[in-house]
């Protein structure tokens, strides 16, 4: 859907983006340090949307609604939080995050705040046949069906890992940047190409 | 009597022609040395004759572990019931056994899973089929691709599960068995031909395969049966044969697939997309490129391989994805068509408003971000404070879900205090130390007021008749305290120094405590020699305290 929108809402970068195509980033986690240690219980207590579990795991994980996030705040300090949509608003969702430890009555900071995965998605919306992929780019795919029902390709450079599926739907994760994720898919999509299904 | 292994039992022991110890049911060997029984004597260097144990068919370990590995590969091809006189599935497998050794691959690793995904490995190549081990299986493909420059995607292929299955469903009917195996391979052809295979399980798609092409000859099993077999949700068979009926080929007879295969097989036709161009991505990179970035014999295994990319139906995810897609569409032109009511006109609005933010989503990165920052102040600003307050409970929130959290995680409050119970007892020493302190205090305290009262009772107490010295003894002996209180009333005497000497005898043999309660009756001398005597008592009384 969002790929429609953008191809008749406004017309794609064609210089960033040669396919055509803009991968859809669907998951950013992101790591900050608040530098200060934290009675996880209080929290857990004195926060509606808070839960703390310590048999279950060592942290709060906690949510908000916007943006719509899942943090994991550990006693040391150190927080994780996923779900974001894009890079602003994980950074966002986390100030907030921090914001709510300090109402709390810690000497909470944001320091380190840094973006450790991104997962793009993305339809190319033709065939493609898998066994050749595999066959072809020997060095970086692994191709088991027993296991997995997609390709895994492991690209070195950038250094990301995609989900090829025979459905025309890939998954790009591993990058640190969002650049990373466009160059990764315009460099995997004149393959994908090649091993288009041709109809007789 | 000797545990065996394999047993699982204590078994007799046998040493065939002096060698390994073995098992004399299974003949598993147990200890693959054996240490001679002969005497024999040295001479070391002072002089002294000395015996030495020799070990007798001593052989290096990495001979012995790949004896042992094939029997162990052995042992796995008879449990798997591959077949008697399949000794070249266990050669091949020790062959890839003992690479994976040359490459350190069986450090780490369980040697069982290392040798399993050997003999995987060599069934699959030989057409034998057992069932993958994961993680361990691709790693050692991987291994194995990097050191021998093989290609193992033949491993994918479903047709290698043909005979194993066959055999397993068609055991009585073994004149059927190699017709059902042929019309099976002509459905799994057609199969990879419509895009049904690509991204599925083989063995899955071998079970429909063998399925149908059971039933075309007449040989009644249920899908529960194939299911079995197969190792295969009965669901996921289903949905094969009904992707399958959905292709031309599932309209045809068998004899019309056969015949459509013979001749499919020789028209086979493959373009050759940005041929004579760049360079070969295979590893021959002195021939000429023929396809696919391939020279034309790798050109001619990828065809073999993958199929080719031309013809066949679409694929079941891609017809499902595209009938999305269109779905979708036809929502949206719905839609559309109503946006005269008020109602759907704030709907509009509001889907304007998301795709508005869908668009800065896509936007330069740039651009997005200078949008993002100007959303950021304000989210800040406003709703943060709004959700940011909101988040906090209040106080009787607070407590009730103190009291929940409390009864969800009892079990942990209950170890958390077992811990510190435990922490409590490891510090016996220091409460032991504590203890001491606290006895040296109390005797320090008791001192202090034994002095105390004794100063005090020499100012105030008025001097005593011998009568009362007497009754004084008396009452000692038989303790009754009420008693010389009366008695203490009558007018005092002048014998009172002899008998109070010895009154103090008879005092240091008695305890402090009940000293303590003479102290507060006794009558003090009056004269001044008795109050030297008094200071002389005292400095007894201290020392006897320090000793006790």
């Amino acid at each position: 859907m969002t790929d429609q929108g953008l191809e008749g809402s406004n017309p794609v970068d064609l210089s960033k983006h040669p396919s055509g195509i803009v991968p859809t980033l669907q998951n950013i986690v992101s790591t900050v340090n608040l530098d200060c240690k934290l009675d996880l219980k209080a929290i857990a207590l004195q926060a509606r949307n808070a839960e703390y579990n310590p048999k279950r795991f060592a942290a709060v994980i906690m949510r908000i609604r916007e943006p719509k996030t899942t943090a994991l705040i550990f006693a040391s300090g150190k927080m994780v939080c996923t779900g974001a949509k894009s890079e602003d608003f994980s950074k966002m969702a986390a100030r907030k995050y921090a914001r709510i430890v300090q109402k709390l009555g810690f000497p909470a900071k944001f320091k380190d705040f840094k973006i450790q995965n991104i997962v793009g998605s993305c339809d190319v919306k033709f065939p493609i046949r898998l066994e050749g992929l595999a066959y072809s780019h020997a060095a970086f795919s692994s191709y088991e069906p027993e296991l997995f029902p997609g390709l895994i390709y492991r690209m070195k450079v950038p250094k990301i890992v995609l989900l090829i599926f025979v459905s025309g739907k890939i998954v790009i994760t591993g990058a640190k940047m969002r650049d990373e994720t466009y160059k990764a898919f315009e460099n995997i999509y004149p393959v994908l190409s090649e091993f288009r299904k041709i109809q007789q | 009597m000797v545990w065996c292994k394999h047993c699982a039992k204590n078994v007799p022991k046998i040493r065939p022609f002096d060698g390994g110890l073995a098992c004399d049911l299974c003949g598993r060997i147990l200890e693959n040395f054996n240490f001679s029984t002969d005497v024999t004597f040295v001479k070391n260097a002072a002089g002294q004759v000395c015996n030495i144990v020799t070990s007798v068919g001593n052989s290096s370990s990495r001979d012995r572990r790949r004896r042992k590995a094939i029997d162990e590969l052995r042992n796995l091809k008879d449990a798997l019931g591959i077949g008697d006189e399949r000794d070249d599935v266990v050669d091949m497998a020790a062959v890839f056994y003992e690479a994976a050794m040359d490459q350190n691959f069986t450090k780490g690793r369980r040697a069982e899973l290392v040798q399993s995904s050997c003999l995987y490995l060599a069934c699959s190549y030989l057409r034998v089929s057992v069932y993958e081990l994961g993680s361990v299986y691709l790693q050692l493909c991987e291994m194995l691709y990097l050191v021998q420059n093989k290609n193992y995607e033949e491993l994918v292929d479903p047709s290698i599960f043909i005979p194993r299955f066959t055999n397993s469903l068609l055991k009585g009917a073994h004149a059927k068995a190699k017709d059902v195996a042929n019309t099976a391979k002509n459905i799994i052809s057609s199969m990879k031909r419509d895009w049904i295979q690509t991204g599925r399980k083989p063995s899955g798609i071998c079970g429909a395969a063998i399925y149908m092409a059971a039933l075309s000859h007449g040989i009644m099993y249920s899908r529960a049966d194939i299911a079995k077999v197969v190792h295969m949700c009965e669901a996921t068979i289903t949905k094969r044969l009904n992707e399958f009926a959905n292709t031309e080929a599932g309209s045809l007879t068998v004899d019309e697939l056969d015949e459509s295969e013979e001749i499919l097989r020789k028209e086979t036709f493959t373009p050759r997309p940005n041929s004579d161009k760049g360079v070969v991505n295979c590893k021959h990179k002195d021939l000429k490129r023929f396809g696919y970035g391939l020279c034309k014999s790798c050109h001619d295994d990828f065809i073999i391989i993958s199929g080719g990319v031309v013809g066949g139906s679409d694929p079941p995810a891609y017809q499902r994805a595209e009938k999305e897609r269109m779905e979708k569409a036809a929502r949206e032109e719905n839609e559309g068509g109503i946006g005269n009511l008020n109602h759907d006109e704030q709907v509009n609005v509001s889907k304007r408003a998301k795709k508005c933010s869908e668009k800065g989503e896509g936007e330069t990165y740039g651009g997005e971000r200078h949008a993002e920052y100007s959303d950021e102040s304000d989210i800040c600003s406003d709703d943060d404070d709004s959700e940011v307050e909101h988040v906090l409970l209040g106080e009787d929130e607070t407590r009730l879900k103190t009291t929940a959290w409390n009864l969800q995680n009892k079990d942990y409050l209950e170890e958390q205090a077992e811990k510190e119970a435990a922490l409590k007892a490891a510090n016996c020493p220091e409460d032991a130390r504590n203890l001491v302190e606290a006895s040296k205090a109390a005797v320090a305290n008791s001192r202090k007021e034994k002095r105390r009262k004794r100063a005090e009772e020499a100012k105030n107490a008025p001097p005593s008749a011998t009568a009362t010295e007497a009754s004084y003894t008396e009452t000692q002996r038989v303790n009754q305290h009420h008693v010389l209180d009366e008695l203490l009333d009558t007018s005092p005497t002048q014998k009172k120094p002899r008998t109070e000497t010895v009154t103090e005898k008879k005092k240091e043999e008695h305890e402090i405590v009940e000293d303590e309660e003479d102290e507060e009756d006794y009558a003090a001398p009056h004269a001044d020699e008795n109050f030297y005597e008094d200071e002389v008592e005292e400095e007894e009384n201290g020392y006897d305290f320090g000793l006790y």
